[in-house]
């Protein structure tokens, strides 16, 4: 760089070029800047603004000038400083490692009028603090180490606020190495520094009292700071604080009670954060709000919930697994060895860390990623007695505002396509019925009587199926759809739920609701059976095999009635409620949509929720497991399950909305006008379209707050 | 894993989102890149990582037939 401190003309300043040259052809020179725009731009940056027009006059004509191609590197971390830059054009990053050795963190970007590299020259034999690297092409003013000093010493209120700014840079240094508020931008960042005061503790005093409620918290920047709770009159200690924690944000944050009481264990400074400006941040930033979130979960001692009731099973591996039924919210849990663990020290005592360590005695395994999914999932599954704390965090976090038309018209049209009423209660019920007579179904004579029933039905059909089929052709009027077939489908729909039902009580478990609901286009009636996740395997799939099986005995029951009469009429009617029977059967036992089907395959396979975690694994795992080896191999299932899933609810949604274009023209052909029916066809297939894509988006988009993730 | 190799590649993993990012996507060059120096039978126990336990809620068995 030249010209430095030279007396150059106003007319023609002294300027250098860096990083322009390119494969041996050299740029022209640019024109060096006026006078008159140098003094202009000294003018914006802050410490500069105040000084006489005569004296900044004369210290921007003993500068020089320096342009830097995009991505070249302006001053580099740990050199030593010997020159300031104030930018005239352009844009610049300022980085730092984060730690010794560590990758670079983003502190700031800088824009025209700024200026960097004074920090150095503050100190004799400065080091630079940080690296500068051009993001555009960058003009800048270069101010040499002798010039800069020499404006100090005659301009000492320049000095304090070079000084201040110089405080300021190393507050967000510490913010972005250290805190939990390092994902903020620079200029988040910045604005959240206006509002942090500084707060020097001695060593001994108490800071945050057990109990009490608060209205800061506090981020350690210089000392230690331990963590106890007062238990039965005495001291536990919980954790020692070092420079760049947090403490005091739980309360804070959920609007509770101090947990834990906090002294200074020497003395310190602390930066002090005000409620309203912590949300303020969490909401400005979700990565804050995140942030947030995982510290309360990191640093929580989770209680479980009490009255759960524990039952175990033997997995197909040999695994023992622990069911859990909390008979409050009538939720289930499974948990492995590891989880069961897990689940026995949840008493309010130990933290993430705590059940890390104690687990890694145990099995001599390292799993904090697993033990915080555990913790996460147990929490939102309403196991844990603390969760709430989370749930009013998320509460926080959302962002403010009404939902947006189309959220409204997509919870409308789900609302209206997907319904139900639940009767719950029905248990005692259907107690009385299975012991009151429908038990004597379940005897082996009867199963065999309609084991029986149900083979010959189906032997008859297929040997008979061409002389029934002409039978239906000349003897089937559409009005028996309406005024027999119906009410028959609408019986053995009933009687399929009560198989599932009965099967479950012939296992002794508990119904909680039955009920009936629309979905889609068609009314349907369903049965909870969620207490068998306390029963084996078998008995399982024995419950989701009872409904398809009872309309296969009364497929078998019309086939011997068709077979017995020769009434031309009735075979017409018994031939199309036995199709209507298999094509329920076959409908049920469909494994790609929550049918009987799929939770027949989700036992076999001993994968509990396999949808929604195929789903979830093509949605979150797949980008980033296609580049690891044997990673494909090893979740065949998901993949072939999940796109298999996947491309069937893509198949309905095409055919539901042909269907549409081919059904409503003849349904509506004389009630409405053609352009009408056109707008219908169109309504239906958007409102198709729309609520089956957002489902499977749904479906697909990663948990964001399950475990603790980076 | 002795006890003070582990406690220090706890606190990491709990004070670091980005090394628990790149735990997660690589734990041992995670740790590699961490500086904490484990063993032979450190390194054992890191490649015994669980990250497919069984456990999660239960979906409910809720059975249910249309009628079209």
């Amino acid at each position: 760089m030249n010209g430095e401190g030279s007396a150059a003309s106003p007319a023609r300043l002294p300027t250098t070029t860096a990083g322009f040259s390119r494969g041996g052809l050299r740029r022209k020179t640019p024109e060096p800047l006026t006078l008159l725009r140098r003094v202009a731009v000294l003018r914006q940056v802050p410490a500069f603004s105040e000084l006489p027009e005569a004296v900044l006059r004369h210290l921007a004509a003993g500068l020089s000038e320096s342009r830097h191609a995009a991505g070249q590197v302006v001053v580099r971390e740990g050199e030593r400083g010997d020159r300031a830059f104030v930018i005239v054009e352009g844009r610049a990053e300022v980085t730092a490692a984060a730690s010794p050795g560590a990758g670079a963190i983003t502190l700031a970007t800088l824009f025209t009028g700024e200026l960097f590299g004074e920090l150095a020259l503050l100190q004799a034999e400065g080091r630079r603090q940080a690296t500068v690297t051009a993001l555009t092409s960058l003009t800048l003013l270069v101010i040499s180490e002798t010039r800069f000093t020499a404006l100090l010493s005659e301009f000492p209120e320049a000095k304090t606020r070079f000084q201040n700014a110089a405080a300021r840079m190393e507050q967000v240094r510490f913010l972005k190495r250290a805190s939990p508020f390092a994902a903020l931008a620079p200029a988040a960042l910045l604005k959240l520094l206006d509002r942090l005061t500084t707060l020097a503790v001695e060593g001994g005093e108490l800071l945050l009292r057990q109990g009490e409620t608060g209205q800061a918290c506090y981020l350690v920047q210089r000392g230690e700071m331990e963590v106890f709770r007062e238990e039965g009159g005495a001291e536990r200690h919980l954790a020692t604080l070092g420079p760049g924690s947090l403490f005091g944000e739980g309360a804070l944050l959920t609007d509770t009670p101090r947990n834990a009481s906090v002294r200074a264990l020497r003395a310190g400074k602390l930066l002090v954060l005000q409620r309203d400006d912590l949300l303020a941040a969490s909401r400005a930033a979700a990565a804050v709000g995140w942030q947030m979130l995982e510290l309360l979960r990191l640093r929580d001692r989770p209680v479980r919930v009490d009255g759960v009731l524990v039952s175990k099973r033997v997995a197909d591996d040999g695994e023992v697994l622990t069911i859990l039924k909390n008979p409050y919210s009538g939720t289930y849990f499974s948990l492995s060895r590891a989880g069961w663990f897990v689940w026995q020290h949840l008493d309010g005592r130990h933290t993430l860390k705590d059940l890390t360590l104690a687990w890694f005695d145990e099995s001599r395994t390292f799993a904090p990623e697993a033990i915080a999914q555990v913790l996460s999932a147990l929490g939102q599954a309403g196991f844990l007695q603390d969760a709430s704390r989370s749930m009013v965090l998320q509460e926080t976090m959302r962002p403010t505002g009404p939902p947006s038309w189309l959220q409204r018209l997509g919870a409308a049209a789900r609302g209206l396509l997907q319904w139900q009423v639940n009767f719950r209660r029905v248990d005692a019920w259907l107690e009385r019925l299975y012991w009151g007579g429908v038990r004597f179904l379940y005897h082996p004579v009867a199963q065999l009587v309609f084991a029986v029933l149900a083979g010959m039905g189906l032997g008859a059909g297929l040997l008979l199926h061409s002389r029934l089929h002409a039978v239906l052709h000349t003897h089937f009027h559409a009005t028996d759809w309406w005024l027999f077939l119906l009410p028959a489908y609408a019986v053995a729909l009933l009687l399929h739920e009560a198989g599932h039902a009965f099967t479950a009580k012939a296992f002794g478990r508990h119904i909680p609701r039955i009920g009936i609901g629309w979905y889609w286009f068609g009314p349907i009636a369903f049965v909870d059976t969620s207490d068998m996740w306390l029963a084996g395997k078998w008995p399982r799939i024995a419950v989701s095999l009872a409904g398809p099986y009872v309309n296969l005995v009364m497929a078998g029951v019309a086939t011997a009635i068709a077979l017995s009469t020769t009434r031309l009429r009735l075979i017409a009617l018994l031939c199309q409620f036995i199709l209507i029977c298999y094509v329920l059967i076959v409908a049920n036992l469909n494994p790609l949509m929550e049918y009987d089907g799929y939770f027949i395959l989700m036992d076999l396979l001993e994968r509990p929720n396999l949808r929604s975690r195929c789903l979830r694994w093509l949605g979150e795992e797949m980008p980033r497991a296609w580049r690891r080896r044997g990673e494909l191999r090893r979740h065949w299932l998901e993949i072939t399950y999940g796109f298999a899933a996947l491309v069937y609810l893509a198949s309905a949604t095409v055919l539901t909305v042909v269907s549409a274009r081919n059904l409503l023209p003849r349904v509506f052909g004389t009630l409405l006008p053609a352009p009408a029916i056109g707008v219908l066809i169109w309504l239906v297939a958007l409102v198709v379209l729309g609520v089956s894509g957002a489902g499977i988006m749904q479906e697909l988009r990663p948990r964001k707050n399950a475990g603790v993730r980076g | 894993m002795s006890r003070a190799a582990l406690e220090l590649l706890l606190d990491r993993w709990m004070n670091d989102p980005a090394f628990r990012a790149a735990f997660q996507a690589d734990a041992e060059g995670a740790v590699r890149s961490s500086g904490v120096e484990l063993d032979a039978e450190e390194w054992g126990a890191l490649r015994r990582l669980e990250q497919t336990w069984k456990d999660d809620q239960l979906q409910p068995r809720v059975f249910k037939s249309v009628l079209l």
